[in-house]
């Protein structure tokens, strides 16, 4: 019993260091954001020897959006010589093919990829067989709910001039905020997650994450690493250690804003999580090691990898903390005696631990300009539990495609745009 | 030590009474909700709904501050159904720019004010002899020089322009043919010429032309590199290079004594996050770009 | 090169305005003034963490008084922490009888069942904050029908524990409001709005506080013990955030109402 008591306490002390490191890391992206000296993106690099890019669109049953995305690409400034489209129609049982071959007669630099039949589902096997037709020496991923600016194949293509660049990535928006509290909250998420986290890491000089949309990558390069792995979700964060370890840097394009649909839905937001956790889950089992041995990263890129590369493993550890909580509260063992460490549980695990993702968001917020939007702060205490509950699943996922070496299927989004 | 104890003390301890456990309860349930009106207010009331605005036409575009300035003016005209500018000789004509404002349209007469408050089009060639303050836009339909002291929010040429004395521009300079700036000049934010030649002190943030100058004298390469140059630190290029490609730094960029970028024909960029420093003969095609500022030092 | 002196008469010639260009959203960063930042930071925390150890002994003695007086049957005790001496009053718990623990246990189960159910009809984040406190009550009334003897905690260590955590918010809320609203330094209206808003804060933590301490000690005298877990867990530090944010949100809203009218006092540009 003393040794369950001991350990219990021993990953409580765990987790609240593990916290601990979590908010000085929130804390330090927020100081740097808000205030420091902020890294130059590549947007005002004017060459006329553009790369050549292939523009990668994955659907699956895309017919409420895939007309608005194919429009805008047209519309894009990119030279059409230099460009061209490759939507993935990846088993679609709408009129998807029929909307792509409509585009395709229209303008020959679309040529679609139908995939049918025997042909493996999902994002990634979509991806890799369209990187055996692409012709460009840049692919940009946009999934088919995004509507990209005019100007952003430029902006984000641009990066690849400079040669220590694998992958670049856009920043996120939802464009259908307005629609629910489910939106609105992903709305204030997102705008902390890019407009904060992501520039920070790209300012620091750390490890920025390719989110495998409104983002790109070098074509040769993804090739020469074998592609995308058709067992993990989350290709987007493996293609991203996979760039680092090879000694390539992502870029984060800060000023390349382009509007996504959120889901609207709590169940579908349910399965994106933890799906998403389940692959960021899978990339963790696969590249922790890989990670701490590396040559190629310094010291504070391991750190920034490793957090986050443990970032949908926290909402578990904190669940587990949970659990053991209501072990030692029902054992009497709470720590009463010692106060001094109470006071620092107290503190990485309710304090600041809970408010240092506001600080993040809020900050973020008075940067984008907003006003009211800050008011929803306090709402995000709703997905407390649901984030905990969803992610925790996804790690149990991925620890299972780990035993049992299966292979997934894709599930996807579900779009709700009203035509 | 703040109340009395006796206070409370004085009384016999007794049961709650109904009315003071919902009191009790009342007050802690308001309490605990009053956190959540205003985020449910807002939920409701919707006043901060829209996504952060995303311009869908956006697109990087060098001379974007002078085109879109005389596309409004034209459009203004046009909308007036005036077709020829030329022939309206001094006039002063109301029109929706940005905002509704004078236009004052000027052929052949001098400006006597020192400080001028409208938007002045000269239809025809113009030399500036006297001191100016510009406070809203210059357009000049014909070539422009500059021969005493001016400032000048920002300029538009539709021929050339060329800088004999001290200019400066608070905003931007369009000149759609070649701008020769002879004397010291603080040309703004953002240069667009055909051509511009460089002859003095000059500083501004960004610039754009097919051929930027800072000599007529030819440039001879020693040194050849076919590529980019990319750092996160600070680039000091001197002597007689000619790099093809872009010039990219997070910090300063010091160039010295004949440097070439990019190739005729093509575009290609010199970009800083910090300064930029520009010492004897330079040439560059295309795009100048500093977040600090770039300085010329001849 | 021209002199010094040519560059210096240069500059004298021109003067005029310089225009106020919008820093794009992607590029810009809060003005800042260093100093403003230590002065506030240092202020703040040094301010208010004097004010909470100076009245936290005054606090709890006042809490004491009034739970003395409302609560029937109670009686005194102190904790001793840090070097204060921390004042309680608590009346007489209970366990609750195997009827009750039964009748929370089929409760909750039967709640954890129809929430995890297809037939839920509600939506999911609220499904899972009730699937939350069904599962707290389910733990604690399965506890109870098996190992209701075991049951270590009296009311008295329930209040001690309630008082050392009470504590740690009011030691804490300055330090973290301190850390996330002095970054806001663009003028002396700032540490005012800050100051304004941690007092707020502390003032809300107090009498929520002390409310909260009535409504448990009288349920723990009137109810049961089964209702300890959600105390701690449910209605624990995790409620006082929900405050705290508020009011972080307020003052966001403030400091960006008042002295976002125009954009140079408030951004800057970043690179």
């Amino acid at each position: 019993m003393g040794i369950l008591i001991f350990l219990l306490k021993a990953y409580m002390v765990l987790l609240m260091l593990i916290l601990l490191l979590y908010i000085i890391r929130h804390y330090i992206f927020t100081l740097n954001r808000a205030l420091g000296k902020q890294r130059l993106y590549y947007q005002d690099l004017l060459d006329e020897d553009l790369p050549t890019v292939s523009v990668l669109i994955p659907m699956h049953n895309e017919e409420k959006v895939a007309s608005h995305i194919l429009d805008l690409i047209i519309a894009s400034d990119y030279p059409k010589e230099k460009m061209e489209i490759i939507p993935i129609n990846d088993h679609s049982t709408d009129k998807t093919k029929e909307i792509i071959d409509e585009y395709a007669r229209k303008y020959p630099f679309i040529k679609p990829l139908h995939r049918y039949g025997d042909l493996p589902r999902g994002k990634q096997n979509g991806l890799n067989d369209a990187l055996k037709i692409a012709k460009g020496d840049v692919i940009i991923v946009y999934d088919a709910d995004y509507l990209p600016p005019k100007g952003q194949i430029r902006t984000l293509a641009v990066a690849f001039k400079d040669p220590r660049i694998g992958a670049v990535m856009g920043r996120v928006v939802p464009i259908n905020a307005e629609k629910n509290l489910l939106t609105r909250l992903l709305d204030i998420e997102r705008s902390g997650g890019y407009q904060v986290d992501q520039q920070a890491r790209y300012n620091l000089n750390l490890i920025p994450q390719y989110g495998g949309t409104v983002g790109g990558f070098r074509k040769d390069l993804v090739v020469r690493l074998g592609g995308f792995d058709a067992r993990v979700l989350a290709e987007d964060t493996e293609l991203t250690y996979k760039i680092y370890l090879n000694g390539y840097k992502v870029a984060y394009a800060n000023s390349a804003e382009c509007y996504e649909e959120a889901p609207e839905d709590w169940n579908v937001r349910s399965r994106q999580l933890r799906r998403w956790s389940r692959g960021h889950n899978q990339v963790m089992f696969k590249y922790f090691k890989d990670t701490i041995f590396s040559k190629k990263l310094n010291f504070w890129q391991k750190i920034d990898g490793l957090l986050l590369l443990a970032v949908y493993m926290q909402p578990f550890l904190i669940f587990l903390g949970l659990m053991d909580s209501f072990l030692l509260f029902f054992l009497g063992e709470t720590e009463i005696v010692n106060s001094y460490l109470f006071l620092l549980f107290m503190f990485a695990y309710s304090c600041f631990g809970n408010f240092a993702p506001f600080f993040e968001i809020g900050t973020a917020l008075v940067l984008d300009g907003s006003r009211q939007k800050v008011f929803l702060l306090p709402l995000m205490f709703f997905e407390f539990i649901f984030n905990i509950i969803y992610t925790s699943l996804g790690f149990f996922d991925a620890v299972m495609d780990v035993i049992t070496k299966r292979t997934v299927s894709w599930q996807k989004t579900e779009r709700f745009r009203n035509v | 030590m703040l109340l009395p104890r006796e206070l409370y003390l004085g009384r016999k301890q007794r049961d709650l009474e109904m009315y003071e456990i919902v009191l009790i309860t009342g007050l802690f349930l308001i309490l605990l909700l009053l956190p959540f009106i205003l985020p449910f207010a807002e939920l409701f009331l919707k006043k901060d709904v829209k996504p952060i605005p995303i311009d869908i036409k956006r697109r990087k575009e060098p001379d974007y501050f002078g085109k879109s300035f005389i596309n409004i003016l034209t459009t203004a005209l046009n909308d007036l159904r005036i077709q020829e500018v030329q022939k309206l000789n001094p006039v002063c004509l109301k029109l929706k720019l940005n905002r509704e404002e004078w236009v004052v349209f000027l052929n052949n007469e001098n400006l006597l004010e020192e400080v001028v408050d409208d938007v002045i089009v000269f239809t025809k060639d113009a030399v500036f002899l006297q001191n100016h303050i510009f406070r809203r836009e210059l357009a000049v339909l014909g070539n422009a020089v500059f021969k005493n002291a001016c400032v000048i929010r920002s300029l538009y040429v539709k021929g050339d322009c060329i800088i004999d004395a001290p200019i400066r521009i608070a905003r931007w300079v369009h000149v759609e043919g070649t701008l020769i700036v002879n004397s010291h000049a603080d040309l703004g934010v953002s240069v667009y010429a055909r051509k511009i030649k460089i002859r003095n002190r000059t500083t501004f943030k960004r610039a754009f032309a097919q051929e930027i100058t800072t000599s007529d004298k030819p440039i001879d390469v020693r040194l050849i590199i076919n590529g980019n140059v990319f750092r996160d630190d600070d680039i000091e290029i001197e002597g007689n290079v000619w790099i093809k490609g872009n010039v990219f730094s997070q910090g300063i960029i010091v160039i010295e004594n004949g440097v070439v970028i990019g190739e005729e024909g093509k575009v290609k960029s010199l970009v800083a996050r910090d300064e930029i420093f520009i010492g004897g003969s330079f040439k560059i095609y295309g795009y100048i770009h500093s977040e600090k500022q770039v300085e010329i030092i001849l | 090169m021209k002199s010094m002196d040519t560059k210096q008469e240069y500059l004298k010639t021109f003067e005029v305005e310089k225009p106020v260009i919008g820093y794009a959203r992607f590029g810009r960063v809060l003005k800042f003034n260093k100093y403003l930042f230590l002065f506030q930071l240092v202020f703040l925390v040094v301010v208010f963490e004097f004010l909470v150890i100076f009245f936290l002994d005054d606090y709890f003695r006042i809490l004491s008084d009034i739970t003395k007086r409302v609560l029937e049957g109670s009686y005194a005790g102190s904790y001793k922490f840090l070097g204060f001496n921390l004042e309680f009053s608590i009346s007489q718990g209970r366990l609750p009888t195997l009827q009750e623990a039964f009748v929370y246990f089929l409760i909750s189960s039967l709640s954890l069942l129809l929430l995890t159910s297809k037939f839920n009809p509600l939506p999911k984040y609220i499904s899972t904050s009730f699937i939350y406190v069904a599962f707290i009550y389910f733990v604690s009334s399965f506890y109870f029908m098996f190992f209701l003897n075991r049951f270590p905690y009296t009311e008295k260590d329930f209040a001690m524990l309630y008082i050392l955590q009470q504590t740690a918010i009011f030691l804490f809320i300055p330090i973290l409001l301190a850390l996330s609203l002095s970054i806001f330094a663009f003028s002396w209206l700032n540490p005012l709005l800050n100051a304004i808003t941690i007092a707020l804060i502390l003032i809300y933590s107090s009498v929520f506080g002390g409310l909260r301490y009535i409504v448990f000690a009288y349920i723990l005298k009137n109810f049961s013990y089964i209702h300890m877990p959600a105390m701690f867990f449910l209605l624990g530090p995790l409620l006082d955030f929900i405050y705290i944010v508020f009011f972080y949100s307020l003052c966001l809203y403030a400091t960006t109402k008042i002295l976002q009218r125009k954009q140079d006092t408030f951004y800057q540009w970043g690179f």
